[in-house]
Parts: C-alpha cells; structure tokens; sequence
C-alpha cells in the first residue's frame, strides 16, 4: 500500500455525498441528575470527583 | 507604553466566544449559565457510549454572521477530532475544526485606523468545568477536582488574529472592538468576567527588523486591562531575559493579577500531538450561496459603522464628544442617542447624558423608553429641569421605570421663579463680600462657590446658567 | 424453530402469545447458555414486560407491528436502557445506560420483544469472540469451533434456537462472517441506513448494525424494521426505511453477477466449490454471470487496519474511569486513566489502541492514516467501475468453515486474514449479505457472500433468496 502514490486521490467524506445535516436550536430534555450522578464511580456535591489533576489543559 | 532599544513586542489574540444559542452545540441541552451542577446534561454531551453529535444550526448561522462581519471567506469546513485526555473532557477528544475552518482569513480595522489581520475563525465545543478541592482552590496543590459538565459541549467560536499587533493598547483596543462586533452580531454577549469570552494572548519580541522571536502563550485575562498589563509585562520579561543572554522558551504562561506577573504553566517545547483526523460522525457543512446571502442581509450594522453614522451628526465633533461616542456605541446606547437627537436634543446634552447617566444606570435600560429619554433631555434644554434634576429623573426611569413629568413633580422640582432667584443671589453676595470682590475682579472660578450656594438653600432646584446670568448682570 | 415471520403472525392472529412464544425462547436459552455461553445478561423481566404489552394490543384488536411476539437477541454492544451493557469489557462491567439505542426503540415498537445481550469479542474486535473478556461462545453446530466474530453471540443465539433473529453489528465482516459459520443469513447494511445512535462505536466510518436470521425474509423483516433516518445520526441517510420485505421473491432474471476472483482466490476448496456452484444456481435463475477481477480489494485488509484501528482509539479514550465503568485508582487522574485502561481492556483492544494512535501521530499520520483514506477512495472507485458491468457481485464470505478454537489466536495477523473477504464493503460502505450455501469440512456450513451498490438492500436479498431456495431450503 505504501508504495502506491495516491497523490491527487481526495480523502472521502460520507460514502454517499451526504452533506449540511443541521439540527433546530430547540430544548430537548436532559437527562436526570441523579441518573447521571449514578454511574459515577466517585461523586461529590453533584459532581464527579476525580485524584487531583496535575496539569494545565493541553 | 513605549519598548526599550529598538525592541518590537509582536502579539496575536486568539479568541473564544461562547454562542448565545438556547441550546448546545451537538444536543438539545440548555445552554445557560447558572445552573446546578450535572443538571444541563444527557448521552451526547457527556459523551456516554453510543452518543453522537448533530450539529446546531443557529451555531452555524451565528459563525457565519461572525465571519461576515470580519471579512473572511465562509468555506466549505469539516469537523476534526483533537485528541487529548482530560477529565474535563467527556469523550477524551474535543469536536473543533482543523484545516477546514468555516471562516477563513478576514481583517478588523480598529478605531485609530490600524488593520489587524484575522487567520480563521472556526467552531467547536467547550469542555466541562472542573473546581479544585484543597489547596488554593488553584490546580497546583489540590487533592482531589470536582467536574461539572454543564459547560460541555457548549458552542464555541475561536477566532486567531494574525501576528499583526505592536502594541499592547492595540491589542486592547483589538479585544474592545471585536467584543462589540460579538455583541452587535447577537453571536456573544462578551463577558470576560463569566467566562464567556476568553482572550489568550501570543508575545514574543524582536528588534526591529528581525524575524519572529518565540512566543509564549499568556493565559488568565480576565479583563481587557487584565490583558493589557499582561502583555506589556511579558514583553519587558522577554526582554529582559534575551538581553541577559538569556532564551526564551516556548511555553504556556499564566498571569496572575494580583501580582502582576505571569509565571510557567506549562512547558510546550514541542508541539502537542493531538492526532487531528476528521471527525468521522459529522458530515461536510458547505453552506451555499443563498444562505450566506440570508446571513449577510441579516446582519445588523457593526461598531464602527453605528460610531460613524453618530459622529457624523455632530456639527462640532470635540474630541469629548467623540470619546461619548465611543463609549455610547460600545455600550449599545446609540439608539437613545439618534432618538434624541431626532427629537431636537443637542448632541452635547444626549452625548453626556447618555454616556455618563445611562451608563451608570444600564443595567435598567428595559425600563427607559425612548420617549423617556427624549422628554427629560427636553426639559433640561428648555431649562424646565437643571442639570442635577434632570440626572435624578434619569436614574429614577432606569431604576423604576415612569414618566419623566410625573417623577418630576412628584420630586417637586419646580422652575425657581426668576425673582426668587435673582434676590437670593443679592443676598448671597451680601453675605460673602470677599468671594464676591474676587469674582467681580475676574475670578471666574468663584462663579461655582455662588453657584453651589444657591444649589444648597434651594436644594438643587435652580439653574445653573441663570444663576451665572445673575452673577454678571450684577458685576 | 418457528421462523419470525410465522411468530409475528401467529401473535396476531391469536393462534399464539407474545407471552408464550417468549416461554420457548427461554426454555431454550437456559436450556444452552450455560454450556454455549452466549448471553451475557438476560432480560427476563423486562422481555416478559414487552411480550404482555405485546399481547394487550393484540387483545384491544390493534396492530401489534410485523414483529409482534418476536424473541430478539441484542449484541451486547447495543446500549439498552437500564440493562448492563458491557461490550464484553470488564472496563463496562455493571454499567447500564440511561438510554437505549434507536434500532431497539424500533424493534419495541413493531412488537418485538428483547430478551437479553449477546457475547462479543471485546469492543466488536476480533473475528472468533475469543477476545470476550467473560469467555468464548461456542459454535452451536460444532462446540468444539467458535461461532465466528465479533457477533458470534448473536449468531449462536439464532443457530441454537434461541431467538429466531437477532442484531449484531459489523465493521470489518462482523456479521457476515459469524452468519457463514453457524449457517445463518447475516446482513450488513449500507453504511447509513440502520441510524448508529446507541451502537457503542469501534471504527465510526465503517459500523453498521444488521439482522442475523436463520432464513432470508426473516432477515429483510427485520431490516426493514430497524432501517430509516434517525435525526440522532448525523450520517444516517435521508430518506426513511425501504421497502424490502416485498423484494424478497423477485428473483434475478436477467441480472448480471459479477463473479470477483479476489473474493474467491484464496479461499479453501470447500468454500471455492460453493461459490462456483451457487453461480450456477444464478445461472438457472435466468441471470448471467462475467467473471471479473478486482485488484484494488486486495488493498482493503492493510487499509481496513489502519481506519479501524485509528478510529477507534479515539473512540475508546472516554473509557478512562471518570464518569461510568471501572475506575482503579491512582495518585493522580492520570495515574488513574492509565490504571484503569490498563487493567480494563483486553490485549486486543490494546493492541488495536496502540496500532491506532500510532498510525495518527505526527509524522506518521500521511504515511499511514491518510494513505488508508486514499485506498479507500480507491476501492469506491474500482467498486462504481464493477457496477457498470454488473449489478451484483458474487464470491465467498470467509476463507474457510468455521475453525477450531485457539487455531488463530497466537498470530493476530492469521486472525486478521479472516476478513478479507469481507472489508471491501465495509471500506465503500455498500451493502453484502451472506447465505448459507452448500457444506464443508465436517459437514460444517459455508457461507457465501453478495454485493450490491449502495441502496441495493432489495436486490441482494433476492439475489440471497435465489440461492436459499437452490440450497433446499424454499
């Protein structure tokens, strides 16, 4: 495969050209908090706790 | 704040705005800020196994409107992957745009006629918020972090300026005027302090002449004279440290207010690989000629337009003038102003009542039609309020709502019979003989001690002007 | 066992219960699982549920949907609602989603009634569910051979008589090739048809979920159920669930069928005997058969292991122990993410993991990624010049019958051949079925595989009915 020059072949997006999928900026509903807060595996004041974090975001 | 030897700071901005859309980028869930924690969430924004993201059409339109008003190429755009971990982040990946960004290239001509390029300015989405326990409350120190993600997956628009900027109050002067071109755009509401707009500054120094230097990215601006600071101090660091034979590395600073410096975060002597691959659940977004129209026509005028139409109604444009002028566009009041001015209230009145007495009271702008205003300034010109009357009516409308007539003389601001006015002044000139003789030798400046006389025994009820016209016919 | 279509309409009619066909799939199910191992979790409380539900409409007198009364297994990949869901990981043990996928939401409204989550490998990674953290399933037709992967779960639940139909999901043939070796028909359909939404992803671009059933028109019921634009799936195509039911007899008089020597050459003899002689069968059914020659598919195997892996290291980076899952601690979160993911995937999925976010860093991304992009172009193209001859293709669907377990497990690359026959239309996202055609060694079945362009559900499954009929099976 690498001996193949494929230069000029564009990557493909959708197999079936399918572009422009937008949705309405309407409310639909959340979920439940305690259903979420549920499966965290640590949790604390509503919200997932994690071992500190020692960095900065990338 | 001028350089020293020769030296030249070259700075870019790169700006993230959260969008004023009702609902998050790639699910239905409020965007709102505010909220208890954990509660604005579901499948797609925590990223769960199985979720996946249908874009926000009124985010596209808002990226557009953005780019239209910066000049840039609207472009057919794909979305990227940016790989990376992160507990902040729920799927460890963050959905932005790579090199297919929906706005390419653009410019913005700032207030003192410098053009600032503009590189891109695409979509992508925030990331959870995480609170640090023990320690400062800072991430260095801290035991454990709690994260809310209500803030996932909110819309965002990050928009990076070309390397243009010399000057730290250009770049100030750059974040002012691209703040009010989010505003104006309906795609912000450009609140540094919340968090909804975040401004990162790239510094680096050169001599004159020579080519870029390293840069070292400044985090933290929580104003714009946050980063005004920021940058001037960073320039003299860098500064300092190349001409001690020093070098400057490559790397991510933060800045800290209180004491006025920035200091490392993060070393970044390589690039980070963040495995950019399109985003393989989102379709291309190729927006077509009829809908950039649509976004184009919608558009509402921009700062500089709205300051140049208000300026060109001044006949005398004072530089005080000008500067109300700005502030009343930056602050949105210029359709009180062009109303006023319509109704036949001078520029020099509206200007300064708006930029001063409105100002003060914005947060109450709902209850102040434009009647209001109009009829209040009104009055004060034709002399039936005096200044400091005038202003108080201003502040009651914006506090209360009402109507200026009413306010008025439920204050009991009654015009000063001219007689009245004229024997009180008599008698303050017989109980002062030695301001009195200064001022009839020329001393102009005592027009205001008789002036804040009469404003005392009369409890602000008089007019200024016609106590000065007492003071000379009397001379 | 009673087909699906026969379920369905005895439900309806009344002759029979939701309840009591339900009854007989769990008869049947405890009477093997603990020996084939091919239910993770069964739902019985819940299927009961649906199957009453089920039967009250068909008291009220209403349509209870062309699935009514129907047993489904469910690939364990497939979120549902309040049901664990692991995808055969200890990094997902007890995990159960607040949500259900939208082809499970389908299925219940046409009256189907789930009854449990079906073994994998881990993650749909693997060709043998060998790679299932809770243990291989077994071949129902040979215990001693595995049922192929990574749905061979799903397809040991239909060729034990458990459920007469059942859903997988395929990325690189997993459908097809477990449908050849328990003898079933296994569909993979067009990339967009069937909405992803709940499909927990392995490779984003290439997943799509499909029926397993142990005859053709039951595969298209099914099909025709699960198809259509879901607004939740940005890729999902446009237009809602095709007719396909009604294609399934049209027969393929004066189709031509390509028969492509690069999804033949290869194959053992038993598996090269059954395609040649399933073209005959073509043949008497009126249509004509070109012989044609593909080389761009023998590309597809080194591109498939690069997209799928890429893709699915970053679809398994939010397995890292914050919010759901397993979480081993650590001092620090990363310390956390790397004890987790290290003690929570499998070799496989690490494996697949390292080769990915290899084959997408700096440097190597061109070399690697983006020229596995460029094949894939490639094998679109060479597919739209096939379907300018032909309007069907033809070959086999594995190199061989099943094969016994532990033979392939101690070279990752004698497992990846497997596939070969069956990445190419996973890497052009067009439609492929496989039907049980002819026997091999030890009597075991052979599959054998049909192409179609995409949108060509109708045509294959006629073309699959063609030779369902000419294996005795009418």
């Amino acid at each position: 495969m690498n001996a193949l020059d494929l230069a000029d072949l564009v990557a493909t997006a959708h197999p079936f050209g399918i572009v422009n999928v937008v949705r309405e900026d309407a409310i639909r509903p959340s979920l439940d908090h305690d259903v979420v807060i549920a499966m965290a595996p640590d949790a604390q004041d509503g919200r997932f706790a994690v071992p500190r974090i020692l960095g900065e975001a990338p | 704040m001028t350089l020293p030897r020769d030296w030249e700071m070259v700075v870019g901005l790169e700006v993230h705005t959260e969008l004023k859309t009702a609902t998050k980028m790639f699910c239905g869930c409020a965007n709102s800020f505010g909220s208890e924690p954990n509660t604005n969430v579901c499948p797609i924004c925590l990223g769960l196994p199985g979720s996946l993201p249908v874009l926000n059409a009124r985010a596209v339109e808002l990226a557009m409107a953005i780019g239209t008003a910066l000049h840039s190429t609207i472009s057919p755009s794909t979305f990227h992957r940016k790989n990376y971990f992160y507990p902040d982040m729920p799927k460890d990946f963050q959905i932005s745009q790579y090199d297919l960004p929906i706005n390419v290239g653009g410019y913005l001509d700032l207030p003192d006629g410098s053009r600032v390029s503009i590189e891109r300015a695409h979509l992508e989405e925030d990331t959870g918020k995480s609170t640090h326990l023990g320690g400062s409350g800072r991430i260095h120190g801290a035991d454990r972090s709690l994260v809310d993600y209500n803030r996932s997956g909110v819309p965002l628009v990050e928009i990076v300026s070309g390397p243009d900027i010399r000057s730290s109050a250009q770049a100030r002067d750059y974040a002012g005027e691209l703040r009010g071109i989010l505003i104006a755009t309906g795609a912000s509401d450009g609140r540094m302090e919340e968090g909804s707009m975040r401004i990162d500054a790239n510094v680096s120094v050169r001599k004159a002449g020579e080519s870029f230097g390293t840069r070292c990215e400044i985090k933290n601006l929580n104003s714009l004279r946050s980063l005004q600071r920021a940058i001037d101090y960073e320039a003299l660091r860098q500064i300092e440290l190349l001409e001690e034979g020093g070098r400057v590395r490559q790397e991510t600073r933060h800045w800290d207010e209180n004491l006025g410096t920035t200091s490392t975060m993060r070393v970044k002597e390589e690039a980070d690989d963040y495995r950019y691959f399109r985003e393989p659940d989102l379709v291309d977004l190729i927006p077509d000629q009829a809908w950039q129209d649509r976004v184009r026509r919608a558009l509402p005028p921009m700062p500089a337009e709205r300051r140049s139409v208000l300026s060109a109604r001044l006949r005398e444009p004072s530089e005080s003038l000008l500067d109300a002028v700005s502030v009343v566009v930056d602050l949105g009041l210029d359709p009180y102003v062009q109303g006023a001015l319509d109704a036949g209230v001078a520029a020099e009145l509206a200007l300064p009542r708006a930029a001063n007495e409105l100002a003060a009271g914005i947060d109450g702008l709902g209850n102040l039609s434009f009647d209001a205003f109009n009829e209040t300034l009104a009055m004060e010109q034709a002399g039936e309020l005096s200044a400091t009357q005038a202003k108080t009516v201003l502040a009651e409308l914006l506090a209360h709502g009402g109507e200026p007539r009413a306010i008025a003389a439920s204050k009991g601001f009654e015009q000063l019979e001219s007689g009245a006015l004229t024997a009180l002044v008599a008698q303050l000139i017989d109980e002062n003989p030695d301001e009195w003789s200064r001022y009839r030798d020329g001393d102009e400046k005592l027009a205001q001690f008789f002036i804040g006389q009469v404003m005392k025994l009369t409890k602000g009820q008089a007019n200024g002007k016609e106590v000065i016209a007492e003071l000379q016919a009397k001379r | 066992m009673k087909s699906a279509a026969e379920i369905a309409r005895d439900v309806q009619s009344g002759a029979s219960s939701a309840a009591s066909e339900l009854k007989t799939a769990l008869t049947q199910i405890h009477a093997r699982n603990e020996e084939l191992n091919v239910f993770l979790y069964v739902d019985e409380e819940g299927a009961m549920r649906s199957a009453a539900a089920v039967d009250e409409r068909v008291g009220r007198g209403e349509d209870a949907g062309p699935l009514a009364g129907v047993p489904v297994a469910l690939k364990d990949n497939l979120c549902e609602v309040g049901i664990p869901t692991t995808c055969a990981s200890k990094i997902l043990k007890g995990w159960r989603p607040p949500y259900s996928a939208t082809v499970i939401d389908r299925l219940l409204a046409a009256g189907a009634v789930p009854v449990g989550k079906t073994n994998l490998d881990e993650f749909a990674m693997g060709s043998s569910t060998e790679n299932s953290a809770f243990g291989p399933t077994l071949n129902p037709l040979d215990t001693s051979r595995v049922p192929g992967g990574s749905s061979g779960g799903s397809a040991a639940a239909v060729a034990a008589d458990m459920t007469p139909v059942s859903l997988g999901s395929d990325t690189g043939g997993s459908i097809r090739q477990p449908a050849a070796f328990c003898g079933l028909v296994g569909m993979k359909p067009s990339y967009g048809l069937v909405s992803r939404y709940g499909l927990i992803a392995f490779a984003s671009s290439l997943d799509q979920i499909g029926p397993f059933a142990a005859n053709v028109m039951d595969a298209a019921l099914v099909l025709e159920v699960i198809a259509g634009h879901d607004p939740l799936d940005s890729t999902s195509l446009a237009e809602p669930a095709p007719s396909l039911a009604s294609h399934v007899n049209d027969g393929v008089a004066g189709k031509r069928i390509g028969l492509v020597r690069e999804l033949i050459d290869g194959a053992d003899e038993d598996v090269v005997t059954s395609v040649e002689r399933a073209a005959e069968a073509m043949k008497e059914a009126g249509a004509t058969i070109v012989e044609l020659s593909v080389p761009e598919f023998r590309l597809g195997l080194s591109a498939y292991y690069l997209i799928a892996p890429a893709e699915a290291s970053s679809n398994l980076a939010r397995f890292d122990g914050v919010r759901y899952g397993l979480r081993v601690d650590g001092d620090d979160v990363t310390a956390m993410m790397e004890a987790t993911r290290t003690a929570g995937f499998g070799d496989e999925v690490k494996r697949r993991i390292m080769l990915g976010t290899y084959a997408l860093s700096a440097g190597y991304f061109d070399a690697y990624y983006g020229q596995a992009l460029k094949v894939r172009t490639l094998t679109i193209d060479a597919f739209d010049r096939a379907y300018q001859q032909v309007d069907l293709i033809l070959g086999a669907t594995t190199p061989s019958v099943a094969f016994t377990f532990g033979s392939k497990t101690s070279d990752p690359m004698a497992m990846y051949l497997s596939d070969v026959f069956t990445i190419p239309s996973n890497l052009s996202g067009e439609p492929a079925i496989s039907v049980p055609f002819g026997t091999g060694e030890g009597g075991l079945p052979v599959g054998v595989q049909l192409l179609g362009p995409g949108r060509s559900e109708g045509l294959l499954f006629a073309g699959a009915r063609v030779l369902e009929i000419a294996d005795g099976r009418p």
